[in-house]
C-alpha cells in the first residue's frame, strides 16, 4: 500500500504524463503547460547538479581548501565564458571557447584516430580459410564466409563514398554493391528504431497501469 | 590582433594534448588541461540556464501569449535551483514518507522530470507507427531491401520470430552485413573528423568566433 | 473505400498503437524468451561471470537520462544483481547530469527486488543502522558499492580519471571524500578495475568509452545501449574492442533470463512482440493498397 505521500507523487506524475499524451490528439494548454514545467525544472537540475558535483569538487575544494593556486586559470576561464551575456564584453568569452575547443579537439583526434580509424581497419584485415572450427562461432568455413562479407562490404561501401572519380565499370558495380550493404544497415537501424520507441512507450504504459492498480487498491475497490 | 592570438591559444592547447600522446613528460599538463576543461565545461552550463531566463523574462516583459506558460517555468527552475543547491541533492529511500526541504530535489526529479523526459520520447512512437503506414513505400529495389531488412530485423528482436531460422538470419544481418556497413561511415566519420580538427587547429576554421 | 484507407486518420493508428502495447500488458502471453548462444549478450554475461574474479571490482557508467530508463534501467539492476551475486563490487559513475541519480534508482531497485539489502551512508559518511531483513544478505555503501555521481567533461572526464580518479571524484555524489570509502581510497586509475561497463544512450558515451578506455588504455570494456544506436556499435564488438554488448529491452530481456532473475524487461517483451507485428502489418498494407491505387490510376 503506498504512503499518502507517495499516492499523490503517483498522480500528479501519471497526471503529467496524461497531459504529454494529450498532444496526439492535438496541441492544447495541457501539453503547453507539461512543456514549460519540464522545462525549467531540467534548467533548475542541469544547474544544481553541475553546481554540486562539479564545481564544489572540482574548483572550490583545490581553489580554496588545498590552495591549488593554478585552479585560478580555470576559475578565469570559466567566468570569461560568462561574459557571453554582456555584448560589451561578450568577445573575451572566445578565449574560453578557444581553450576548450582546442583541448578538445587535440583529444578527439588521437583518440579517434586510434580507436575509429586504425583499430577498425585493421580489424577488417580478417582470415577466410584455414579457420578452426567452434562450438559456438560455427565451423570454419561459415566463419570464412562471414569475414569474407565483411571485407567486401567494407570495400564496397567505402567506395561508394570515393567521389573523386566518375563511378562507372568496376567502380560503379562495387559501389552499386556497396549501396545494398549501407540499405540493409539502414533497414536493420529502423528495425532497432522501432524497438527502442515502442519500448519507451511500453514504459508510460506500464507507468499508467500501475497508477490504475494502486488508486483502485487505495479506494478499496479491489 | 585578438585573432592570431586566439588561433595561436587553440593550437598550443590542442597541441600539447597530442604531444602528450607521445612525450610522457607532458602527461601531467595534459591532466591539467582536462581537469580545467571540466571546470570551464561546467560553466558553460550556466549559460543555457541563462538564456532560458533571458528569453522568458522578455516574453513576461512583453506580455506574450505565453506569459502565464513562462511564469510556471522561472518558478519550477527556481525552485529546483535553490532546493539542490541550498539542500542538496540527497537521493529519497524507497519508502515516501513526507517530502521534506531535504529531498524535494529528489522528489520533483522522480515525479516531473522521469515521467515527463521518457513521455515526450515516447510520443515517438505513434509518430512512428504513423509514418510506417503512410510514407514508407518500396519504390525501389534499394528501398524493398532495406524494408526487408528492418521486417527480419523487427521480428527477429522479439519472442514471437523466435521461429524458423529468423533468429540466426537477424543475428547474421547485425554481425555481418550492418557492421560492413556501419564500419564503412565509421571510418568514413573518422577521416572526416580528423580533417575537421586539423582545420580548427590550424586556424582555417574558427567556431569559437561565433 | 481505398482512398479512406490510404488516407487513414492518424488518430485511428494511434489507438491501435496504444491498444497493441496496452492489451498484452494486461493480459501477458508469456512468450520464451531464448537469448542467443554466443550473441552479445551472452558474451557479455560470460565475462562478468568467468573472467572477472570474485571480490574484484567493476566501474558502471551511467550515461543516460529518464528518457531511456525503460530500456537501461533493466540492463543495470540485472548486472549490479549480478555483481553482488558473486561478489563484485561496484563503483558508479555519470558523465550525464541525471545519470547519477539513475545510479541511485538502480541501487534502490537491486535492494527492492533481489535478495540484497544496501545499507546507504549519511552525509559523513558513516554508515546508517540498519536492520537487516531475515533471508536477505547486506551490501555496505563504501565497502560494496560507492556512487561517485556526475562529472562534466565528457572525453576529458574519461582521460583524467583513467590515471587518476581521487582527482577528478575527490567526493561522491553526496559530497563525501571517497578517501573515507575502503572500495575506492586506493583506486589510482583504471587499474584498479577489472571490468568497465558503459550504459549509454548517446553522447557521451560508447564510443568515447571505446576510444579512450578500450583503445588507448586497453581495458576489457561491456556496453549497454538503447535499440536506436545498437547497429553502430557492432563494429565494435566485432573489433574486440566490447566485451559484449547489449541493445534496447531485448538486450536487457536476454541479460534478465541468463541471470535467471525476470525482471520489468522480460514483462515487456509481449507488448513489444504485438507491437512489432502490428507496424510491420501497417507497413504491407499500406505498400498493398499504394501499389493498388497506382495499378488503378495506370489503368
Amino acid at each position: 500500500m503506498p504512503t499518502p505521500a507517495e499516492f499523490v507523487l503517483l498522480w500528479v506524475s501519471s497526471l503529467l504524463t496524461l497531459f504529454v499524451f494529450s498532444f496526439l490528439y492535438k496541441d492544447n494548454p495541457f501539453y503547453k503547460f507539461a512543456e514549460y514545467l519540464y522545462v525549467g525544472i531540467s534548467a533548475g537540475y542541469y544547474v544544481a547538479f553541475d553546481y554540486q558535483n562539479n564545481l564544489v569538487p572540482n574548483l572550490w575544494v583545490p581553489l580554496v581548501q588545498q590552495g591549488k593556486l593554478e585552479y585560478i586559470i580555470a576559475f578565469v576561464l570559466g567566468i570569461l565564458i560568462i561574459t557571453r551575456f554582456f555584448p560589451k564584453i561578450a568577445h573575451l568569452s572566445r578565449w574560453s571557447l578557444s581553450f576548450m575547443i582546442g583541448t578538445v579537439t587535440g583529444l578527439a583526434m588521437v583518440v579517434v584516430l586510434q580507436g575509429d580509424l586504425i583499430m577498425q581497419v585493421g580489424r577488417t584485415i580478417l582470415p577466410v580459410v584455414g579457420i578452426p572450427d567452434d562450438p559456438v562461432a560455427g565451423p570454419g568455413w561459415w566463419q570464412g564466409f562471414q569475414n569474407l562479407v565483411i571485407i567486401i562490404g567494407v570495400c564496397a561501401s567505402l567506395i561508394y563514398f570515393y567521389f573523386s572519380k566518375e563511378q562507372r565499370g568496376f567502380l560503379g558495380g562495387t559501389a552499386k554493391l556497396g549501396i545494398w550493404f549501407l540499405m540493409i544497415s539502414f533497414g536493420a537501424g529502423f528495425g532497432f528504431t522501432v524497438m527502442a520507441r515502442l519500448s519507451l512507450l511500453i514504459g508510460r504504459m506500464d507507468h499508467l497501469i500501475n497508477w490504475v492498480q494502486k488508486t483502485i487498491m487505495v479506494l478499496g475497490w479491489g | 590582433m585578438q585573432r592570431n592570438f586566439l588561433v595561436a591559444f587553440t593550437f598550443i592547447c590542442g597541441l600539447a594534448m597530442i604531444a602528450s600522446f607521445f612525450m610522457p613528460i607532458l602527461q601531467g599538463l595534459q591532466d591539467m588541461l582536462s581537469k580545467f576543461g571540466i571546470i570551464v565545461i561546467s560553466f558553460s552550463l550556466l549559460l543555457g540556464m541563462g538564456s532560458i531566463l533571458v528569453v522568458n523574462v522578455q516574453k513576461i516583459q512583453r506580455r506574450h501569449a505565453d506569459t502565464p506558460y513562462s511564469i510556471v517555468l522561472l518558478i519550477a527552475m527556481f525552485v529546483m535551483l535553490v532546493s539542490g543547491i541550498v539542500f542538496g541533492i540527497k537521493p529519497v529511500e524507497s519508502r515516501i514518507e513526507s517530502v521534506t526541504l531535504e529531498t524535494l530535489f529528489d522528489y520533483l526529479f522522480q515525479t516531473i522530470m522521469v515521467p515527463m523526459s521518457s513521455t515526450m520520447f515516447s510520443l515517438l512512437a505513434f509518430f512512428i507507427a504513423s509514418a510506417a503506414y503512410r510514407a514508407f513505400r518500396a519504390r525501389t529495389p534499394e528501398a524493398t531491401m532495406l524494408l526487408v531488412a528492418a521486417f527480419l530485423v523487427m521480428l527477429g528482436q522479439v519472442p514471437i520470430g523466435n521461429f524458423w531460422v529468423i533468429p540466426q538470419i537477424k543475428d547474421f544481418i547485425m554481425e555481418v552485413i550492418n557492421t560492413a556497413g556501419q564500419r564503412a561511415i565509421m571510418i568514413g566519420a573518422a577521416l572526416g573528423l580528423v580533417s575537421v580538427s586539423l582545420r580548427i587547429l590550424l586556424g582555417i576554421e574558427r567556431p569559437y568566433e561565433q | 473505400m481505398l482512398d479512406k484507407l490510404v488516407n487513414l486518420d492518424r488518430r485511428i493508428i494511434f489507438v491501435m498503437v496504444a491498444l497493441a502495447v496496452l492489451i498484452p500488458l494486461l493480459f501477458p502471453l508469456h512468450m520464451p524468451i531464448a537469448p542467443l548462444p554466443g550473441g552479445p549478450v551472452d558474451r557479455a554475461y560470460q565475462y562478468l561471470d568467468k573472467r572477472v574474479p570474485e571480490g574484484g571490482t567493476v566501474l558502471m557508467s551511467f550515461d543516460y537520462d529518464p528518457a531511456t530508463f525503460v530500456e537501461l534501467d533493466p540492463m543495470a539492476v540485472a548486472m549490479v544483481k549480478h555483481c553482488f551475486q558473486r561478489n563484485i563490487k561496484v563503483v558508479a559513475m555519470a558523465l550525464w547530469p541525471q545519470g547519477a541519480t539513475m545510479a541511485e534508482n538502480v541501487f534502490k531497485m537491486v535492494k527492492d527486488t533481489s535478495k540484497f539489502e544496501l545499507v546507504p551512508v549519511d552525509r559523513n559518511g558513516v554508515t546508517r543502522s540498519v536492520v537487516i531483513p531475515a533471508g536477505k544478505t547486506a551490501k555496505y555503501y563504501g565497502k560494496d558499492y560507492v556512487n561517485l555521481g556526475y562529472k562534466a567533461g565528457q572525453i576529458l572526464v574519461i582521460q583524467s580519471m583513467a590515471k587518476d580518479l581521487q582527482n577528478t571524484f575527490p567526493l561522491d555524489s553526496q559530497g563525501v571524500s571517497i578517501k573515507q570509502f575502503n572500495l575506492t581510497k586506493n583506486i589510482r586509475g583504471f587499474d584498479g578495475f577489472d571490468l568497465l561497463i558503459d550504459l549509454s544512450a548517446g553522447d557521451p558515451g560508447i564510443p568515447i568509452w571505446v576510444q579512450v578506455a578500450a583503445t588507448q588504455f586497453n581495458k576489457p570494456l561491456i556496453g549497454g545501449c538503447t535499440a536506436v544506436s545498437a547497429p553502430g556499435f557492432t563494429p565494435y564488438l566485432q573489433a574486440g574492442q566490447l566485451k559484449g554488448l547489449m541493445g534496447g529491452m531485448r538486450g536487457a530481456a536476454d541479460y534478465e533470463v541468463l541471470l535467471k532473475a525476470p525482471g520489468t524487461a522480460s514483462r515487456g517483451m509481449d507488448a513489444q512482440s504485438i507491437a512489432h507485428l502490428l507496424i510491420i502489418f501497417f507497413i504491407v498494407v499500406s505498400n498493398i493498397f499504394y501499389f493498388s491505387t497506382r495499378r488503378r490510376e495506370g489503368k
